[in-house]
């Protein structure tokens, strides 16, 4: 909505900038304490992943034998040498942790693409089509959201085979119902707006209705899905390798790293804990950019309606 | 008016009826409701039919039948020579470029994602062959056109007032020169010092290109600014049809006489003795018998009750009452 000042600023001439949309929402977005710090770790967990081979200090599979279960190095008998310390196989826990982000990162992304792209089309058909196809849809997605999530991937993995690819497919599935609810509800909102109809007028097709006009009008909420979806698709996988049903060793998987080290976890408590608290971050960090992307994209939104 | 097609006749409704079936809870089966019944008009090119009612009168379905948004349950509605019923797809296709809608809220009306320009070329790119610099200065002569200046191009409708994004439908509208323009009470939503700018707008526009306009409104004021000719509605039928002097000097309609006793004027000699209805629109899922108006009309008797009025030819304009020769003295 145009505020007068903006209007009367408007008539005394001159070619007056607007903020840009990207801007506007920068300057929401970081008014958020919580959101950016959340940024700022994601960002690291980035760089860490993307440079591992040359930013950890050892192999992550290289195991060192004379330096079985070391202890991080702000406790007796740490040294600088294996900073998080070492593994019960003599493993560098930091090297295997940020290796394990690029494992755990592209889970999240993959995964999410996988439920978010079929997620969207399965949501805008039954939006479009609410007799022919939408009951079918929304159905078929209240049978799968009745299973427990992690038993539902349980039972893919199971019939799929372990492996980090499978985990991936099954999670996808798990969160597949969420995204298309989700892009049925603001399509069928958007569907009843006026301009849909002036879209149609103008000779629009269907296609063009759903992934021109009404799509972007739906991209807030799913977005603000997508990340909530990436830090649960990231503890999915950690449940699905906890259980030996994700990656399998020796990649340095956090969910597996933490299976593997559950019977040191009196004896060596950093082998078991150093993992734990990276999965336990990095999910508290997507959450929170989670919400600090509604928050910013939620007003704008009002604002624009 | 009359009732021989004109040559220049571009749209003409022949008992144009629109019912929906209404789902009326469990195990209760469907009822139907007659939201536009048996209406029928013609409009010439350049001219502007206002269709008048208070709400719920069917004047919106009236609108979606016209602009091929919905397929009427009977009756023929023929633009520019094209009977719609008997038109295949392609046929269809070409037809709905012709007719082109405005609608009452420019809040709704434009799509918050999109930039004025891209959305003024969206009518231009689906339906001719321009490419984009051609389109872009299409779209730019319109923006001219219209009141709008060139920076706005590039610009949101968020970034707009309401009067300037009508301006910006408006426009959008008129981007493929149709034949037809429905106008869904363009003005209800503005201020009243920015509806005079819109109105004077809609008649340069109609000035210019010769655009026949289907002007739904409740607004009297506006329609006697605007009007070629007027159609009075009732809960979905027509009550009154004819030309706007005729109908504005006399009215005869009960119903009409109402709608007009209730418009305020500020000079004495243009108040017109007031009549009041009471009571409110009948429900459309029981609809009462005779005629519709039987309910609220002051003269109404029995044969009201049983019989419902035709549409007839009487001094000048069709309407529909059975006592009009007792109440017209």
């Amino acid at each position: 909505m145009s505020t007068p000042i903006q209007t009367t600023l408007n008539d005394s001439g001159g070619a007056l900038s607007y903020p840009s949309p990207l801007k506007e929402f920068w300057q929401s977005f970081s008014a958020n304490l919580g959101a950016l710090i959340a940024l700022i770790f994601f960002g690291l967990l980035v760089i860490a992943a993307l440079f591992a081979p040359w930013l950890a200090p050892h192999s992550p599979i290289e195991q060192y034998r004379d330096a079985l279960l070391t202890p991080p190095v702000w406790v007796n008998g740490g040294s600088w040498l294996h900073i998080m310390g070492t593994d019960e196989l003599g493993r560098d826990i930091l090297s295997r942790l940020m290796h394990g982000a690029r494992l755990s990162l592209m889970i999240g992304v993959v995964s999410v693409a996988l439920s978010m792209l079929p997620g969207i089309v399965l949501g805008l058909l039954a939006a479009f089509y609410p007799k022919m196809l939408g009951n079918g849809i929304m159905r078929l997605m209240d049978i799968m959201l009745a299973l427990p999530s992690l038993l539902l991937a349980v039972a893919v993995v199971a019939v799929l085979g372990p492996g980090l690819l499978n985990t991936m497919l099954a999670i996808a599935i798990v969160s597949l119902p969420s995204y298309v609810r989700l892009a049925r509800a603001s399509a069928m909102t958007e569907l009843n707006k006026d301009y849909v109809v002036a879209s149609r007028l103008a000779g629009a097709g269907k296609l063009r209705l759903m992934f021109n006009t009404v799509l972007p009008n739906c991209m807030a909420p799913l977005i603000v899905q997508g990340t909530l979806g990436f830090s649960s698709a990231i503890l999915d996988a950690a449940a699905l390798g906890f259980l030996g049903l994700g990656a399998q060793p020796p990649l340095p998987e956090w969910g597996t790293m933490l299976a593997s080290a559950r019977d040191y976890i009196d004896s060596a408590w950093w082998v078991v804990t150093m993992p734990g608290v990276t999965i336990l971050l990095t999910v508290v960090a997507l959450n929170l950019l989670g919400d600090g992307l509604r928050d910013a994209l939620d007003p704008k939104l009002k604002k624009l309606a | 008016m009359n009732n021989q097609s004109t040559p220049n006749t571009i749209l003409e409704a022949k008992g144009l009826s629109r019912h929906y079936s209404v789902s009326r809870g469990f195990l209760q089966g469907h009822a139907t409701v007659k939201a536009l019944n048996d209406v029928s008009f013609q409009l010439a090119a350049g001219k502007t039919l206002a269709v008048v009612g208070e709400s719920g009168c069917g004047k919106s379905t009236l609108a979606r039948q016209l602009t091929l948004i919905e397929e009427p349950s009977s009756g023929h509605l023929v633009i520019d020579g094209v009977d719609i019923a008997n038109a295949d797809a392609a046929a269809l296709k070409a037809l709905r470029p012709k007719v082109q809608m405005v609608f009452q809220n420019p809040f709704a009306s434009l799509n918050p994602r999109k930039q004025i320009g891209s959305m003024l070329a969206e009518p231009l790119l689906l339906n001719t062959r321009l490419n984009a610099s051609e389109r872009e200065q299409r779209v730019r002569e319109m923006l001219n056109i219209v009141g709008l200046r060139p920076e706005h191009y590039h610009r949101y409708p968020h970034m707009f007032s309401g009067g300037q994004r009508q301006r910006i439908a408006i426009a959008r509208a008129m981007m493929l020169k149709p034949a037809v323009l429905v106008a869904d009470e363009p003005t209800s939503a503005l201020d009243v010092s920015i509806q005079a700018q819109i109105l004077n707008l809609f008649m340069d526009l109609q000035d210019e290109l010769g655009t026949a306009y289907v002007f739904v409104s409740h607004n009297l004021a506006v329609v006697e600014h605007i009007a070629d000719d007027v159609m009075v509605m009732y809960f979905g039928s027509t009550v009154e049809y004819g030309d706007k002097k005729t109908i504005f000097e006399q009215p005869l309609h009960p119903y009409t006489r109402a709608l007009m006793s209730a418009t305020p004027a500020i000079r004495q000699e243009d108040r017109r003795a007031k009549m009041k209805l009471t009571g409110e629109l009948p429900s459309p899922l029981n609809p009462p018998t005779g005629c519709a108006f039987s309910t609220r009309c002051p003269y109404a008797d029995s044969r009201c009750r049983a019989e419902v009025p035709p549409l007839r030819p009487l001094a000048n304009r069709m309407i529909a009452c059975h006592h009009i020769e007792n109440i017209a003295r």
